[in-house]
């Protein structure tokens, strides 16, 4: 029995053509329909695929942050800020967004880091509310609770993304790109350093690893990914306030990374695209909401403890068992 | 002969609790020393006081003449890898990556392809599982590739931390075997730490038996193997 970490989840070729075929179908769902409402939620996925994509790379050093929308939100008013005040272009304030979130990410890593577990899933929860509440102190930045409208749409070189399903293109090339940084990451040295970490710390320091400095550097690059797409997301929905990057943006984004599969490298993808639809078909149940997610975590966590990502393993291993 | 390890009155606190009380001995170089005793006789905070992962109250550990500073890897930067007790490897990842997780101070790669083909020449099975998961290895396997991960950083001296815990008789044979032929092959230091004094013994140049913190009695490993006292307490004739 084998189950390497750097092997893909897919228990065959087939079955990994299988999976890039199908989300390539679902990829293109809005083209088939037409529908604005369905372009919509392909860039919501997208967006969250991304958001997931980061707090994943930080999963991956064995850490979960609950402050994951803080970043994103950092991102956002990053972007928003210099489009709006100092008229710089989109393509400035995108990776502005990811520099900036990624050097705060560095600064409050370095004390955050030294606690493992549940110590700093809890640091993080506070540091969120932080967020929030520093934000909704300075109106005068922040735009205060009524946050800020009418953020300029997104423009590259001179052509604005009016329509939907422009911005949708965008929104899949920069997912993809998301997507390739963690394959690159995941199939090089740094991610077996990162694995190496994650699963057994004392061995890892003493077999020389730096363990905070790559802990740090894990929680820099996921919070930089945040950062990016809060910038994109910023000008795509057009406005922000503190209240749109609150904790339950961070709990949502904890649960599609559970749910997809937390050290799978496709574990972000599949919990976005099988959970950011959810609440969008459901906005006559807005209530039951959060039942609805609560009941889908345990019974992953109960029944698939590699998430949605591991699923055609386990298939495999129990065809396996049984033959 | 030269030492290459040298500890000098050693001695450890666990909070009000006295661990270690003035423990001093020597590991010549390219030999392979004992460090046996029961449960709690302080053979593990040998271990920790030499890696840096408990501060000692006084004493100094020497490695080459030159002195550890007691801070978590002083010890590994002066050419001491540790094959830890209990969870030894990185489970997912697999056996080479493992290996190669050891290597990650030796910055020169040629280097370390040749010191991985030298532990699959000592650990053919390691070679046989090299793409496996290091967590689906038996035990015996596993500590072969703990060992081998130690080895990878190309140490000068080589801490093995209760090698035959928990693996078959039979393993435990051949793992002394291939230990043996580690130290004389590459002319390296090792310093085997056992619950298992008839293993480590049998092996090993000097023998040092630890008792409640203390250094009890020293000398050849035959010697002790052969003493009354040591066949009365450990080896339960």
């Amino acid at each position: 029995m084998s189950t390497s970490v750097s092997a893909p989840p897919m228990a065959s070729a087939f079955g990994g053509w299988l999976f890039v075929a199908l989300l390539a179908t679902l990829a293109a769902v809005p083209w088939f329909t037409g529908s604005v409402f369905h372009f919509h939620i392909g860039i919501m996925v997208c967006l969250a695929g991304m958001a997931t994509g980061g707090l994943a790379v930080i999963a991956w050093v064995g850490q979960l942050s609950l402050a994951h929308a803080a970043f994103v939100g950092i991102g956002a008013y990053t972007s928003v800020l210099l489009v709006t005040r100092l008229d710089l272009p989109f393509l400035v304030g995108l990776p502005a967004a990811a520099v900036v979130a990624g050097a705060v990410a560095y600064i409050i890593g370095a004390p955050l880091l030294r606690l493992r577990g549940v110590y700093f899933v809890l640091i993080t929860f506070a540091l969120n509310e932080l967020f929030r509440l520093v934000m909704l102190e300075f109106p005068g930045i922040s735009g205060g609770s009524s946050g800020i409208a009418g953020v300029p749409k997104i423009q590259l070189f001179g052509i604005t993304l009016a329509a939907q399903w422009q911005v949708y293109i965008f929104t899949l090339i920069c997912l993809a790109v998301v997507m390739a940084l963690l394959w690159l990451i995941r199939n090089g040295q740094l991610g077996r350093r990162f694995a190496a970490v994650e699963e057994n710390p004392a061995l890892a320091e003493s077999s020389g690893i730096p363990t905070a400095r790559t802990q740090s550097l894990a929680f820099v690059i996921g919070c930089a990914i945040a950062g990016a797409t809060g910038s994109i997301m910023a000008h795509y929905v057009g406005f922000v306030s503190p209240e749109t990057f609150a904790f339950q943006l961070s709990v949502s984004y904890v649960i599609m990374l559970v749910t997809g599969g937390r050290l799978a490298l496709w574990g972000p993808l599949v919990g976005a695209v099988f959970l950011t639809p959810l609440p969008e078909f459901l906005r006559g149940a807005v209530e039951y909401q959060h039942i609805i997610y609560g009941v889908i975590l345990i019974a992953v966590l109960r029944f698939l403890p590699q998430g949605l990502a591991g699923l055609p393993e386990q298939i495999a291993r129990l065809r396996r068992d049984q033959r | 002969m030269p030492s290459d390890l040298s500890i000098r009155e050693l001695t450890v606190n666990y909070g009000p609790v006295r661990a270690l009380h003035g423990v001093s001995f020597d590991v010549p170089e390219g030999q392979i020393a004992a460090l046996v005793g029961s449960n709690g006789a302080g053979k593990s905070t040998v271990l920790k006081a030499i890696c840096g992962l408990v501060e000692p109250v006084e004493g100094t550990i020497t490695v080459g003449g030159e002195a550890v500073a007691p801070k978590p890897g002083a010890a590994l930067r002066l050419g001491v890898a540790l094959s830890p007790e209990g969870r030894r490897l990185f489970g997912r990842l697999t056996v080479e990556e493992n290996l190669m997780m050891g290597a990650y101070t030796v910055s020169d790669r040629r280097a370390r392809r040749e010191m991985l083909e030298r532990v699959y020449g000592y650990f053919p099975r390691l070679q046989e599982r090299k793409r496996q998961a290091a967590g689906s290895l038996s035990g015996g396997e596993q500590q072969m590739c703990a060992i081998g991960r130690a080895l990878m950083a190309q140490p000068r001296v080589l801490l093995l931390d209760e090698p035959s815990l928990g693996i078959a008789p039979i393993i435990v044979a051949e793992l002394g075997r291939i230990i043996e032929q580690i130290s004389r092959g590459l002319g390296m230091t090792v310093l085997l730490v056992e619950q298992n004094a008839q293993m480590a013994l049998s092996l090993a140049a000097t023998g040092i038996v630890l008792e409640t913190g203390s250094v009890k009695l020293t000398g050849t490993g035959h010697e002790l193997l052969a003493s009354p006292e040591i066949r009365a307490a450990y080896l339960g004739h």
